[in-house]
């Protein structure tokens, strides 16, 4: 009881390290969301919208990516970011942008399943409705991201959720590095570790108020539908 | 003036994953300007055929010329027909934004776009309906607002598919009204399927039964007009060339169908029991096409009348094109939609 009340008190008091880790945390979260909403909407549709050989067997490795542990993303990624990997001339590695990268290659999966999966349940008449109103292919991608406008904004929010929620990779790439790249997950782990529990239940309970958040909204998005 | 709208022939289509003939029609032209209606039960392939009259499936057995052109690639066909599905689906998003889908697509000005959704709307019923949400409308309201949606861009055909299937009977007699304003206000042809028989005779200016995926052109005379009654006993539909006695009922009826094998003829006057007995002239005499025993003889009593009679009678009578004969009907053969 008593750490809950000081981690009350670290939230209310506006303790600037506290702070400091929530902003990290959203700003790496929200590059990497943003970035991958790129790449994985424009995937997703892609892969919906046209038919070539082996398609279904890559939906279904995209699928069983879903469920890729972060700590493996964190060790492919530090071995492509390392000094001796391909990419360690970029010299990013325990970076903000070596997380970045880990949690755009551990949401991009998420991402194009959703928009795909999304997309294939968009009513069959839809499309035939566009076609004999005289739409074209440029008429039938503008409509259709139209209509799945919720679908894909519950894609991007699932993708934030993810990356805001993970610690394998802001360890391995970030080096949890204080003032620097100390996100919510790994300050957490960090600090329950040394009994710290104030701390760390401060910022469990951000955490926990915006992953209610980006669910509320969801549900709301839903809902809406 | 009607001219050839589409002609097929030999037409023969499967679904691909299924190697079952689910259209089989053989030779079929349909006319510009009328509103033609596809009879059928549930399964007969009418919604198989309207999707393949608008492209929206393509065939892969026979021939379908659009104004004298194959169907096949045909651009005209494309732009200018459209198909409104049994349920239709609306975008999300509000009527206007339905309706407008359409001109917006083919770059029309905002202002020009707002004039006409508005002018459609009216036609279908709707006014004051721009702001609604598509979600938000009942079935019958979301089946007028899909032909707007479809009239808006001013098509050569339209093709509703069991446009009455999902609506309440308030609606669908607003759909036999809103059929008539088409016609008139846009000019275009209408091909309708349903299963609704009342329905389809009310509104058909051509019918065509459609069963097993095989087109049959039935043997009824149909005449539009109205009911005049002459006295308490007796009730006429007149054609406004034609007029004839049939059965007493009561409601709005606007169509009367007198089978061809219900109408008899006579080389003289006879007394007969029959209300009807009228004298025409012979205008056309051919082979029944589902029975060589059998001819169907038109008749011109002011509007065009068909009988079927076998061969041998047509021989016993002596009955020849231009040549007087008698026709025979009683009131009750006589149906009224």
């Amino acid at each position: 009881m008593e750490s809950f009340g000081r981690a009350f008190q670290l939230i209310f008091s506006g303790n600037r390290e506290v702070f400091t880790i929530v902003f990290t945390s959203l700003y790496i979260s929200i590059i990497s969301t943003g970035v991958t909403a790129c790449l994985g909407i424009p995937a997703g549709i892609l892969l919906h919208f046209n038919t070539f050989p082996f398609k279904r067997g890559l939906v279904a490795v995209i699928n069983a990516l879903l469920a890729l542990p972060t700590v493996v993303v964190g060790l492919l990624v530090f071995s492509l970011i390392s000094r001796s990997g391909p990419l360690g001339s970029l010299n990013i590695l325990f970076s903000p942008w070596a997380i970045v990268m880990g949690q755009v290659v551990l949401s991009f999966p998420i991402m194009v399943s959703l928009v795909y999966s999304g997309l294939s349940k968009v009513d069959g008449r839809f499309y035939e409705t566009l076609v004999t109103l005289g739409a074209k292919g440029r008429n039938v991608l503008a409509a259709t991201l139209i209509e799945a406008r919720f679908v894909i904004l519950s894609a991007v929010l699932a993708g934030f959720g993810r990356v805001i929620g993970e610690v394998g990779v802001s360890m391995m790439l970030g080096g949890n590095i204080r003032w620097y790249t100390r996100t919510m997950t790994t300050s957490i782990a960090l600090e329950s570790s040394k009994g710290e529990f104030s701390q760390a239940l401060a910022l469990g309970v951000i955490l926990v108020t915006i992953a209610l958040l980006v669910n509320g909204i969801i549900h709301t998005l839903v809902k809406e539908r | 003036m009607s001219e050839l709208l589409y002609s097929i022939r030999n037409l023969k289509y499967a679904y691909p994953q299924n190697e079952e003939v689910v259209l089989d029609i053989d030779r079929l032209d349909l006319e510009s300007g009328k509103v033609h209606v596809l009879l059928g039960p549930n399964g007969s392939g009418k919604t198989t055929f309207l999707k393949i009259l608008n492209r929206l499936i393509e065939y892969n057995q026979g021939e379908i010329t659009f104004m004298r052109e194959s169907l096949k690639q045909n651009k005209v066909a494309r732009q200018k027909t459209v198909y409104v599905h049994q349920n239709p689906l609306l975008f999300s998003a509000t009527v206007y934004d339905n309706v407008a889908y359409g001109l917006r697509i083919r770059k029309a000005g905002p202002k020009n776009i707002s004039s006409l959704v508005k002018k459609t709307l009216s036609v279908v019923g709707l006014e004051g309906f721009e702001k609604r949400r598509s979600q938000a409308l009942s079935a019958g309201e979301k089946q007028r607002v899909a032909i707007a949606r479809a009239l808006i861009i001013k098509p050569d055909v339209l093709f509703l598919d069991e446009p009455t299937a999902s609506v309440d009977k308030a609606n669908v007699a607003r759909i036999e009204g809103l059929l008539t304003a088409i016609k008139t206000e846009y000019g275009c042809t209408i091909i309708v399927s349903t299963h609704n028989i009342p329905f389809a005779y009310r509104v058909c200016d051509s019918i065509l039964h459609l069963e097993e995926g095989k087109t049959a052109e039935p043997l009824e005379n149909i005449f539009k007009g109205e009911l005049i009654v002459n006295d308490e006993q007796f009730i006429q539909f007149d054609s406004g060339k034609f007029h004839f006695y049939c059965p007493y009922l009561e409601g709005d009826f606007k169509t009367a169908v007198i089978d061809y094998d219900r109408i008899f003829l006579s080389s003289a006057p006879v007394e007969t029991s029959a209300r009807n007995n009228v004298q025409g002239t012979i205008s056309k005499i051919e082979t029944a096409y589902n029975n060589e025993n059998l001819v169907i003889v038109e008749m011109d009593v002011g509007e065009k009348i068909k009988s079927c009679i076998t061969k041998k009678s047509l021989k016993e009578m002596r009955l020849c094109i231009g040549g007087r004969v008698y026709l025979h009907f009683k009131a009750s053969a006589v149906r009224l939609y």
